[in-house]
């Protein structure tokens, strides 16, 4: 909980001041490398969160790993970050702050859940399906679920589109031992 | 016999129920279930969701938003919570919590979500109205004008309430608070007033026992009784009088007149403070959240007499308070009391001394007073709670030295006796206007006087049942609003004289 308002602030500012410099294309490619970075590298991840590390050293550290990859506002924001004894966040920050990206550009995660693979044509019309419904850009996340045994449940942020056989069925069942 | 079971019927209907069932997709916003302890759940997501929406747990247990929170939602189950885990999908209904209202619940039990409890089959009506309403404003109401006779003497002729009013009934367990309630339900018999009587955090038996009661005395053709018993989870009990409130806004704002019982407001408010604690909310005084007085002001607000455009429909509140000990002065009973439109007081004391109604005269109040007795009642009772106060205070000297006192004050004190044994009455047995003035008549005028106190009950009776027998027209008359005029006066005083002759005293019959 209070994580994700650290998180939600940082952010926020991240965001705003890419915008500020007019950097926010950079700021975007420069964000979905420190994932992939922070995702590939369990020691990079584990040497944020290590209390052991004096700040000073973690920031010189940080200076040497990111000196290159990272456009300068994002690097001089983790260095921020770790100035602040925030970097501990730094993986929480880093999903708020494309979650953000994500919104301002229209672009949205839909999580579908299905019984087997999706075809790339079924991939595609349901993307197509999806932008016509909510008027934005859909990303596709697939995940297989046997208990879903048919149809598909997509979720995109709390509303739930269920056109799932298991639940079809769970309705049969009770539109039949209804009352009357 | 058993039926015979014929697989083709069996066939046919499910066949007919399958043609029905249309495959769609299913759109519903959700979260899920992070924490759940103490009938609370914590729920992540529900980014959308309104305050006070009504929630689907799985396990159709239902539940209502509460705290809306940064990153969570705080919300209250109206159910059994075994049923749901953490991690369980919430999803929302887009419905604030609302309870079918309509002629069709009159005659049954309902819990405080609608659902029938009385084992007489479903209710339909074609109406549903939420349980949170807000109170009509100051344009649609006007001044309470039209009396809500309880049937009982005491409290008619010393404390009358009105049609709209919201009067406070106050006392220590067991000293027959419910029984104000019940007789004055009882009493509206034939007069165009529907009853709500709501029960919050009672005995199943005593629910049973005032079914009961009601149903004996025809009384629940026009009453709903909404349950919320001691086993029902703390949310369910906290809705109870907002679900009683909207019963009666129907009747009220369809024009026609209401009574709702609210009983009691002592453990409505504990309920409510359980959830508040549970749902981490400041506690203060004795506990209760900051906003328990908001909690009743805005329910018994509720309450009104609506001005003629509007209907001119009523409802009258009876809430009910439980003190510890005879003490008035904590937190729960004097907010109500100054919510409320008056008190009436009852006390251990009187009741045990076997004066039933155990109201004390001399604390109660009726703000309206005036405007909510008939001029006929009005005309009778006249300064009565003054001299019935007199009477005590007087008493209260008197223990010091009864044989020292002048012959005026010991009329006094022999009036009070007779007039505080008038004011008795069995229970269950609200008496009709034209009773209650005979009564309040004889005993203002002194004409108890003369007999001995243990002889005025049977005076009494007998007072009632003459009238009835030789004087049928004059009861009719003094069942009406208007004022006895000075004519009709002398006539009841005539009446009154020729019955004394032929009542026989104790010891002459003896």
């Amino acid at each position: 909980m209070r994580t994700l308002r650290i998180a939600r602030g940082y952010a926020k500012a991240l965001v705003q001041s890419a915008d500020d410099a007019g950097s926010v294309a950079d700021v975007d490619t420069g964000l979905t490398r420190l994932q992939e970075m922070l995702e590939g590298s369990p020691d990079l991840a584990a040497f944020f969160t290590d209390p052991m590390i004096a700040p000073g050293v973690k920031g010189e550290i940080v200076d040497q790993i990111f000196g290159d990859d990272l456009p300068p506002l994002l690097q001089s924001f983790v260095s921020l970050l770790v100035e602040k004894r925030r970097e501990r966040e730094l993986a929480p920050i880093v999903a708020e702050t494309r979650r953000l990206l994500d919104e301002r550009a229209g672009i949205e995660t839909a999580y579908v859940r299905s019984a087997i693979g999706l075809s790339d044509a079924q991939t595609e019309e349901l993307k197509s399906n999806l932008e016509r419904i909510t008027g934005k850009t859909m990303q596709i996340e697939v995940e297989i679920d046997a208990s879903v045994l048919g149809g598909f449940v997509v979720r995109i942020q709390d509303t739930i589109y269920d056109a799932s056989t298991n639940t079809q069925i769970l309705r049969l069942q009770d539109a039949l031992t209804a009352a009357r | 016999m058993a039926q015979q079971v014929r697989p083709d019927e069996i066939s046919r209907i499910l066949r007919q129920s399958l043609e029905r069932f249309a495959t769609e997709v299913d759109v519903f916003e959700s979260g899920t279930v992070l924490q759940l302890g103490d009938g609370i759940a914590r729920v992540h997501g529900l980014q959308n969701v309104m305050a006070s929406e009504l929630l689907e747990f799985p396990g159709d247990v239902l539940g209502m938003a509460l705290n809306l929170e940064e990153d969570n939602v705080g919300a209250v189950l109206f159910g059994d919570s075994t049923h749901v885990r953490e991690g369980d999908t919430v999803k929302r209904t887009g419905r604030i919590i609302e309870i079918p209202v309509g002629d069709e619940m009159l005659g049954r039990v309902v819990d405080p979500l609608g659902r029938v409890i009385d084992g007489k089959g479903d209710i339909t009506t074609t109406e549903t109205l939420p349980v949170e309403r807000k109170a009509p404003g100051i344009i649609d109401r006007q001044p309470v004008r039209d009396p809500m006779m309880t049937g009982l003497k005491i409290v008619d002729g010393t404390t009358p309430i009105g049609r709209g009013q919201r009067e406070l009934v106050i006392g220590d367990r067991q000293i027959g608070k419910t029984a104000i309630g019940i007789d004055a339900i009882i009493n509206q018999k034939g007069k165009d007033v529907f009853c709500i009587y709501v029960a919050i955090g009672q005995k199943g038996s005593t629910i049973a026992k005032i079914l009961q009661v009601l149903g004996d005395h025809g009384a629940l053709e026009y009453t709903t009784i909404v349950s919320a018993t001691a086993s029902e989870p703390a949310p369910i009990l906290w809705i109870a009088p907002y679900a009683g409130a909207t019963l009666g806004e129907y009747f009220r704002d369809s024009g026609r007149n209401a009574l709702v019982i609210y009983d009691d407001l002592t453990k409505h408010a504990w309920a409510y403070r359980e959830m508040a604690l549970n749902l981490r909310r400041p506690a203060g005084r004795e506990a209760y959240p900051g906003d328990v007085f908001y909690l009743h002001s805005r329910l018994l607000e509720r309450a009104a007499k609506m001005s003629d455009e509007a209907g001119g429909g009523s409802l009258t509140a009876l809430p009910i308070i439980e003190t510890q000990e005879e003490d008035v002065t904590t937190y729960i009973p004097t907010n109500v009391w100054s919510i409320t439109d008056g008190q009436m007081i009852m006390e251990p004391g009187l009741f045990y001394a076997g004066v039933r109604p155990a109201m004390n005269v001399g604390l109660s109040v009726s703000r309206l007073m005036g405007n909510a007795q008939s001029d006929a009642m009005k005309h009778i009772c006249g300064p009565l709670r003054a001299e019935l106060a007199r009477f005590r205070e007087t008493l209260a000297f008197a223990q010091f030295g009864a044989d020292q006192l002048d012959a005026s004050t010991r009329e006094q004190l022999e009036r009070g006796e007779r007039m505080t044994e008038l004011l008795k009455q069995d229970q269950y047995e609200p008496l009709p206007q034209w009773k209650q003035i005979l009564s309040i008549y004889c005993g203002r005028h002194g004409h108890c006087d003369h007999i001995e106190v243990d002889d005025v009950p049977r005076f009494e009776t007998e007072l009632h049942e003459f009238f009835q027998r030789e004087h049928a027209a004059m009861t009719v008359r003094m069942d009406e609003y208007e004022k006895l005029d000075d004519d009709e006066m002398e006539a009841l005083a005539a009446a009154v004289e020729s019955f004394k002759l032929s009542f026989t005293p104790a010891e002459a019959a003896a």
